[in-house]
């Protein structure tokens, strides 16, 4: 047994005394700002970072029923929506601005559930959002209450 | 003082007053309730009802029967941590608690006892008191659980131990986006950043586990687009009232923590309570002892008759990979030049609309992919991707569906994780049998359907060899771990392959003979691919022994291995290479030795491996051939 502990402690001084990689530092880290970007979590391509994970595999997370964390510190949509909907789009902007551009994808049903589009308007509104594109990712520091506004401008009817 | 005395008396009379005021409306909820349910209870000694103890977490342990749950918080005895019964009859008195009110309330604490109790005892709710669980009843609201999903990650690309996966149960709603479901999931909290004690305290139990029940798609984005692992979501044939039941025993485990151990409190085990609590009379926890390799909790949930049916989620990675393979060449490097912003998204010719989709689907998920790594800034990253997808939103819909991938086998019909090799051969002049028993997880050479190709991890891989002219019985080998990932190199991806192998190992000596010594080597290098020579590679090399043989009790040196790995058909893979270790320090010597490999599949679960080496160590030359038949199980 012994041997056995002094073999994983040479190995895991041969993985990085630091690992400065780690996941509880990058989910720490992987939530700043708002907009594009702000929403893929992103973790340093290291061989460190490879045997870390290789040993931590399920080492990670928080321990709390994040259901409800906020997206306080981003621009609110000046329209009135739910709380789940600027939540969503805020965490899953950039898969959304991707399912967008290609008019089809998990994250547009999402976004048309949340926002109560029925069945039957979805084609639509896909295809609406995807020719307007441009005109709902303004620019590239867009936040989530500004795409919410622009997703309702371009899908009003009328 | 006089003006004291007769505050004191003040309060003595108002608490009086409290207490008969208290004692009047526990009489009003009838005073003498709980104990009617304790008498029924203990009459039908419903303590040792089985779903007790799930609910429970109860398990045989070293002291006898105990829950695995370590946090003084899930109980409401003080023993209830080793006594089922002081558990049980804290609960029921717990339930009509008058002094306790809102969440805290034990009958909002623990709702799945409570629905539980509830019915076995037929409790008449309107002679408890009337807890009012607003928290509880907003997240379950908000969960609105209908069904059930268990998820399996599948490993890493370039990390074989993430081969053991992770996983974690989806509670569906009524939504029809899977996204917009709640994920429940364990884990543990990591407090370390030194990385020695890191590993050690994983394996060990230092770090508590916690549950944690979060949006699904936080969980597809943690393992699709950072991890690059497959997903595949196993769906559970659990009712309503079965999911129901399962997020309430969650929400009972909620901040409650569990010393988490890598090899057996692990995630998957400890998820495995949170289905027994869904279904009473599901046992899955019992077969696993020792261990629980993820994928062998999975099986045992297959095997459970749980599941009915299976989706596949490609991970970033693989959908690279595929739309990779839908384009030529050239199609390729055009993909990678506008990631790279050399070229304007807005330039490409668009005669054929559909070969532009293709080429703008790959440039995009591969500069996410660049930008996952950390390797442009996120300024670059948001100005290239709105370009694109400027570009792409032009195209409209896509005609044919490029992102329909072909599902892989599945994880769990892979080959079972324990690995049993009789068998025998000849070194130098000597025969010998060998017995050889790996008890996780998977041989480079084993079958790979299920499995990443080119990965190894194994653990405790012990060979007993027995040469019967000598009648000599020896430790041949025993690898604590042995770790390799070859992961080839192309436009796309740019990992860097590596090995780690430490434990016992009969080593030439000067004397001539083999002697037991202690051996860690390891490497790192580049692999690349194509279907002609299937992947070869080349590592750089270092490697220590310690032994009381050597003159100095060391010996490490550096040096370097090549090699091929190849395909031959479905059921036969082999493995060429040749490995120079010049040892500098300690006891000098140089070892070089070429290597054949070779395992064919019998059956599924069956396969035979020959191997034949030689090896000049010290001056001195061995060879050596085996066959084995290795039988996974």
């Amino acid at each position: 047994m012994k041997k056995i502990v002094m073999a994983f402690a040479i190995l895991a001084f041969v993985a990085g005394v630091n690992v400065q990689t780690s996941r509880a530092t990058t989910k720490a880290q992987m939530n700043t700002g708002c907009g594009l970007g702000a929403t893929l979590i992103t973790e340093a391509d290291s061989l460190v970072a490879q045997l870390a994970i290789t040993f931590l595999n399920g080492l990670s997370g928080n321990g709390t029923f994040g259901i409800t964390s906020g997206t306080s510190d981003c621009k609110q949509a000046t329209k009135v929506v739910s709380n789940d909907l600027l939540k969503f789009v805020a965490d899953n902007m950039d898969t959304l601005s991707k399912d967008m551009a290609s008019g089809e994808g998990e994250t547009l049903l999402s976004l048309a559930e949340l926002m109560n589009v029925s069945k039957e308007a979805r084609p639509e509104f896909y295809a609406a959002l995807q020719a307007n594109f441009s005109s709902v990712f303004t620019s590239e520091t867009i936040e989530a209450g500004e795409v919410i506004d622009n997703i309702m401008t371009v899908t009003a009817k009328g | 003082m006089a003006r004291l005395e007769g505050y004191g008396r003040f309060i003595t009379s108002v608490s009086l007053l409290f207490f008969l005021l208290t004692l009047s409306l526990a009489k009003a909820e009838d005073a003498s309730y709980p104990d009617k349910l304790l008498k029924t209870a203990n009459e039908s000694s419903l303590h040792e009802n089985p779903f007790w103890a799930t609910l429970l977490h109860f398990k045989p342990g070293i002291k006898g029967m105990e829950s695995l749950v370590d946090d003084p918080e899930f109980f409401l005895a003080p023993n209830g941590k080793r006594d089922l019964k002081a558990e049980l009859e804290a609960t029921i008195k717990g339930f009509s608690n008058t002094t306790i009110t809102g969440d805290a309330h034990p009958i909002c604490r623990f709702p799945a006892r409570y629905a539980w109790l509830k019915d076995t005892l037929n409790i008449d709710e309107s002679k408890l008191p009337k807890a009012e669980c607003k928290e509880l009843d907003a997240a379950m609201a908000k969960i609105d659980p209908k069904s059930a999903v268990l998820v399996f990650s599948d490993a890493h690309i370039n990390s074989p131990a993430s081969m053991f996966g992770h996983t974690l149960l989806r509670i569906d709603s009524e939504k029809e986006s899977k996204l917009l479901s709640h994920a429940a999931n364990y884990s543990a909290v990591v407090t370390d950043k030194n990385g020695a004690l890191y590993v050690f305290r994983g394996l060990f139990g230092y770090y508590k586990g916690f549950f944690s029940i979060l949006p699904y798609y936080e969980k597809v984005k943690e393992y699709s687009n950072m991890d690059h692992r497959d997903m595949w979501e196993y769906a559970l044939n659990f009712t309503e009232e079965e999911t129901t039941r399962m997020v309430l025993h969650a929400w009972e485990m909620r901040e409650i923590y569990t010393y988490y151990y890598f090899f057996d409190e692990n995630c998957s085990y400890t998820l495995l309570f949170l289905l027994e609590s869904a279904r009473p009379g599901l046992n899955l926890t019992d077969e696993f002892v020792y261990s629980a390799i993820p994928m062998d909790t999975l099986r045992a949930v297959v095997n459970g008759k749980a599941i009915e049916g299976v989706e596949y989620r490609p991970s970033q990675a693989t959908k690279i990979r595929h739309l990779s393979s839908l384009v030529n060449i050239e199609d390729r490097s055009t993909a990678v030049k506008i990631a790279e912003g050399e070229l304007n998204p807005e330039d490409l010719p668009l005669d054929d609309k559909g070969r532009v989709i293709k080429i703008l689907s790959l440039s995009t998920e591969y500069l996410q992919y660049k930008y996952s790594k950390e390797r442009i800034s996120r300024e670059e990253y948001q100005k290239l991707l709105l370009a694109i997808l400027k570009a792409r939103g032009k195209l409209g819909k896509d005609k044919e569906d490029i992102f329909a991938i072909k599902t892989p086998p599945p994880p769990e019909k892979g080959h079972l994780s324990r690995r049993f090799s009789p068998g025998g051969g000849v070194k130098d002049e000597s025969a010998f049998l060998d017995l050889n028993l790996r008890p996780a997880y998977h041989g480079l050479l084993d079958p790979d359907k299920g499995y990443v190709e080119g990965s190894q991890i194994q653990f405790m891989n012990t060979v007993l060899r027995y040469y019967p002219e000598k009648n000599r019985l020896e430790l041949e080998r025993l690898d604590f771990i042995g770790i390799l990932s070859y992961s080839p190199r192309n436009e796309f991806f740019k990992p860097l392959s590596w090995k780690v192998e430490g434990g016992l190992y009969q080593e030439l000596f000067p004397d001539s003979n083999d002697h037991l010594a202690l051996k860690i080597s390891g490497g790192a290098g580049m692999v690349y691919g194509n279907s002609i020579l299937g992947m070869y590679y080349g590592m750089l090399d270092g490697s220590l022994k310690a032994s009381g043989r050597f003159e100095k009790s060391f010996s490490l040196g550096a040096g370097a291995s090549t090699g091929i790995i190849k395909k031959l058909s479905d059921k036969w893979r082999a493995h060429l290479y040749a490995k120079g270790i010049y040892y500098e320090f300690g006891d000098r010597h140089r070892s070089f030795s070429i290597v054949l490999n070779q395992q064919f599949d019998l059956s599924p679960d069956k396969s035979l491996s020959i191997d034949v080496s030689r090896e000049r160590t010290f001056g001195i030359y061995e060879t050596e051939a085996k066959a084995a038949i290795n039988i996974f199980f």
